[in-house]
């Protein structure tokens, strides 16, 4: 925000701690819009219009679905440069339940013409691809963990928006993974000697590198926080390139939670854990 | 001739103007444009200029918004010559891309948020001028309307004026805020400069329009009727969604006419 006078934030009541030195220091360009998630995004629009390069900042539910209709005519059609930055991703926020838990979201914000739709795994990636939004000119989402994730990887410095990113070499399994639960792929690799694919840019999405890393390998796994927007679209891209594979889908299923608990024993609940994976894939191989 | 006359001249004209088009187009919202007209012309022939801005909120008045630009001289003859042919770009409700009007509104609820993002905008750059929009009374129903005016109260954004076309109805049913209601509303969210003006005497929203001494954000209830100016249509909920027949047409061109 320093160097750029035209940056604005604007939060709807979160920010605690972490925005709070941010807002000491540029009190007119860090705002905090109160509980109003739908006047937030059509501010954020409002802006925008005028020139304004404007965060938007807000637990994922609360920014993206509750105030979609927002995202969608104020800031897409009109095709304005608003990041929308939320947090929580996928089951990240655990025991807080449900109602805080996005496994839609890849969808729905990829649902939305001229969006740009980035789901990090790390917060390195996190800074790197923020400072790289500043060329987009459009409107982009990108969805973060809840805080504290550990940096997963030292392949930062390849990292470009639209292109998927290898994190590991292997012969017969490929791993697409995206978002945090990148860590859990990356475990999963270690013992299976597999490649890990990177989906950190969901849309504009890479078809051509995982139709490139596909070739040759037996058994194609897929691992996100969501309700299986990524295994999805990955088959949509191997559709007809005439790949012989072995599909498998480590993802949240379609339901709501109803057990409260941490998200690591809620993704390992439900299937997304590096045990599992290691268990499934060789049962696949065998 | 006064000012005034003057303007209620181009009013009647547009008036007459768009009974045709709605006629010919078949499209719907008459009501809602007439209850918005003279504010639309008061507005465009008096009151803004190069530095101002404007965000029809209530989209389906897009007919009166695009009479109201061609009179103005913003909307060339061949755009607006498009209207009702297939592929034209204007819509119902405004598309995005059109040249004057700065968003596609039609879902209710979204104006005043974007006009207050860009008077904020406008505030921190430092830059002249006034953002207007213009509500319908039923779209203050919207938690998104009620969100924005908090929060232009508390930014105190003196730079936006928000015009309310209290026609008294709504899709259904009469309105469910009426103008002394709105204006609780507003004043109970932190707004100090609330005038309620009579929607027929281009005078009273000239005045509340251009008075210079502003206290905080402007709130002008400009009382209107339904279809008003068209004594054989005013307050009849069935001009928000019927045009008029061709037969019907000629009726109300000629009680205008009468009134000449
Ligand atoms: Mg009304």
């Amino acid at each position: 925000m320093e160097d750029d006078k035209d940056t604005i934030l604007l939060t709807a009541d979160l920010g605690w701690a972490s925005f709070d030195q941010l807002r000491e220091k540029y009190p007119d360009r860090v705002l905090n819009m109160g509980l109003s998630e739908q006047a937030m995004v059509g501010v954020s629009g409002g802006m925008a219009k005028m020139g304004k390069n404007v965060f938007v900042y807000s637990i994922i539910p609360f920014m993206l679905y509750r105030a979609f209709e927002q995202v969608r005519d104020d800031v897409c059609y009109p095709d304005l440069p608003v990041r929308l930055v939320g947090t929580g991703a996928g089951l990240s926020y655990g025991d807080a339940g449900s109602t805080h838990h996005p496994f839609e979201d890849l969808r729905i914000a990829a649902a939305l013409p001229n969006m740009t739709v980035l789901s990090p795994s790390d917060p390195k990636e996190v800074e790197v691809l923020t400072e790289q939004t500043r060329n987009i000119k459009h409107p982009v989402y990108m969805r973060l963990g809840r805080n504290g994730e550990p940096v997963l990887h030292d392949k930062h410095n390849q990292i470009r928006i639209g292109k998927a990113l290898k994190l590991t070499e292997g012969k017969e399994v490929l791993i697409v993974s995206t978002g945090v639960v990148t860590g859990t792929a990356l475990e999963a690799a270690r013992v299976l000697n597999a490649e890990v694919l990177e989906i950190h840019t969901f849309k504009p999405f890479d078809e051509e590198a995982v139709r490139k890393e596909a070739k040759g390998k037996s058994v194609i796994a897929t691992v996100e926080d969501c309700t299986g927007a990524l295994e999805e679209r990955v088959a949509k891209a191997l559709a007809g390139a005439g790949s012989e594979y072995k599909p498998l889908a480590f993802k949240f299923p379609d339901q709501f939670t109803h057990i409260s608990a941490k998200s690591e024993y809620l993704l390992e609940h439900y299937g997304i854990s590096a045990n599992n994976i290691v268990e499934q894939v060789k049962k696949a191989m065998a | 001739m006064t000012n005034s006359q003057d303007l209620s001249k181009i009013a009647r004209e547009l008036r007459k103007e768009l009974i045709v088009k709605h006629m010919q187009t078949k499209m719907a919202h008459i009501g809602s444009d007439f209850s918005c007209l003279n504010a639309l012309v008061t507005l465009y022939m008096k009151v803004l200029d190069k530095d101002d801005r404007f965000v029809l909120s209530k989209g389906h008045a897009a007919l009166a918004l695009y009479a109201v630009l061609h009179r103005a001289g913003i909307m060339s003859d061949e755009v607006y010559g498009t209207l009702g042919q297939e592929g034209s770009m204007l819509g119902e409700h405004p598309l995005y891309g059109i040249k004057g009007i700065e968003f596609a509104t039609g879902s209710l609820g979204h104006g005043l948020s974007l006009a207050a993002g860009m008077a904020l905008a406008k505030k921190l750059n430092g830059e002249k001028g006034i953002v207007y929009t213009l509500l319908s009374d039923g779209e203050c129903q919207e938690g998104s309307t009620l969100e924005a005016m908090n929060f232009i109260a508390r930014q105190q954004l003196e730079n936006l004026t928000c015009i309310i076309d209290a026609n008294k109805w709504q899709a259904y049913d009469r309105t469910l805020l009426p103008a002394d209601k709105l204006e609780k509303e507003f004043k109970g969210g932190g707004w100090e400069d609330i005038r309620q003006v009579d929607a027929r005497k281009f005078d009273e929203l000239q005045s509340a329009l251009t008075d210079p001494k502003r206290r905080g954000p402007r709130l002008i209830i400009s009382n209107s009727v339904l279809a008003m100016g068209v004594k054989e249509m005013e307050d009849q909920l069935q001009w928000h969604y019927k045009p008029p027949t061709k037969e019907q047409a000629e009726q109300f061109l000629a009680s205008l006419d009468k009134e000449e």
